[in-house]
């Protein structure tokens, strides 16, 4: 392979005007940013979680759980973020969380710099539930679902939900 | 006298992702629309069991009730009229404006009252989000009649089967009921 290759290929790697894919190490940033934002007070059209709810069921020893998943890449090895009262796991098979209950952030892939995402409080052997094709999940007022779109501005993350219907 | 069991349609909403963490693409929900026929029997069957079981010494006639889908104040009106009840029990969505029922369509707590005013229904339980503000309104609108609130969350499970989409088991917690009012 000539230096000019090698060149070419390191531009290309470097940018090629496309916007950069996140990478594992921005993911905690987001993710943080995603469940710090989620939190607010009762709402009908279900544009928060009400804090309440989420510290009485997705929560042990003061900290509220979550787990972030459809990332692309997935890390292989868990990474764990913490932050504002959260500790957030993200991993191809992390460990079950401490409360019965933990916060799933669905993340999807990322478009333009955004991704919308989708909140949701499940048992946190959710996974176990998942493999045997079932799933079992907890409806308790105040705890979502919470849908929206995290959005990359300039070096922060900025989190807007989305009104559900009402009856 | 008999027991009515009043239902609305359940807000329960959960996207599906596999256990290795794929987007399934799929949101399982009860939609209005589709809430008849055999998806709204198999949820009626499910609930019975878990109302009756969650429920059941605190409503002791609740294996004998009838049980009631009720989208609107037109049909629990009409449920009202046309048999003589002496409670009511209503399992649904309350909104956080604390005078709000909402099985499916909205039914203000003023207008509930006027339909429980003289129908014979001496205990009203409401088994729903926001049932405090909203029973302590009904109560106070219809003085002689007990009603029956939740202090705590309402909290309930669904199992579904992540294939067919088919709604498996209904669980509700357990609580106890606060009486309101009455004689």
């Amino acid at each position: 392979m000539t230096p000019w290759i090698l060149v070419a290929l390191a531009i290309g790697l470097a940018g090629g005007g496309k916007t950069a894919r996140t990478t594992n190490v921005d993911y905690c940033p987001m993710v943080l940013e995603t469940a710090t934002r989620i939190l607010g007070p009762l709402t009908d059209d279900d544009t928060a979680l009400e804090r309440k709810c989420v510290q009485e069921t997705a929560s042990a020893g003061g900290v509220m759980y979550a787990e972030a998943i459809g990332l692309d890449p997935m890390p292989l090895e868990t990474v764990t973020c913490e932050g504002n009262g959260w500790v957030v796991q993200i991993g191809q098979s992390p460990p079950k969380a401490p409360p019965k209950y933990v916060i799933q952030l669905g993340f999807e892939r990322e478009r333009h710099g955004a991704r919308k995402f989708w909140a949701q409080l499940l048992y946190s052997n959710w996974r176990d539930d998942s493999a045997k094709g079932r799933i079992r999940a907890p409806r308790a007022s105040g705890c979502g679902p919470v849908k929206g779109v995290v959005k990359r501005k300039a070096d922060r993350w900025v989190v807007k939900t989305i009104p559900q219907k009402t009856p | 006298m008999a027991t009515l069991v009043a239902y609305g349609v359940p807000p329960n909403k959960i996207k599906l992702f596999s256990a290795t963490h794929r987007d399934l693409h799929k949101t399982w929900q009860l939609d209005p629309k589709e809430f008849k026929g055999e998806t709204r029997a198999n949820f009626e069957r499910l609930f019975r069991r878990s109302l009756q079981q969650s429920f059941g010494s605190e409503v002791p006639d609740l294996a004998q009730a009838d049980y009631l889908f009720v989208p609107d104040l037109r049909t629990i009106s009409a449920a009202l009229a046309t048999r003589r009840y002496s409670r009511l029990v209503y399992y649904g969505h309350g909104l956080s404006d604390g005078v709000t029922l909402a099985p499916l369509h909205r039914i203000a707590a003023p207008q509930l009252a006027h339909a429980l005013k003289n129908s014979g229904v001496q205990r009203f339980d409401i088994l729903g989000c926001n049932s405090s503000a909203i029973g302590g309104l009904i109560a106070t609108l219809v003085p002689g009649m007990t009603v029956g609130t939740l202090r705590g969350r309402i909290f309930d499970d669904v199992e579904i089967d992540m294939r067919t989409m088919k709604l498996l088991d209904f669980t509700i917690v357990p609580q106890k009921i606060f009486p309101l009012g009455g004689k």
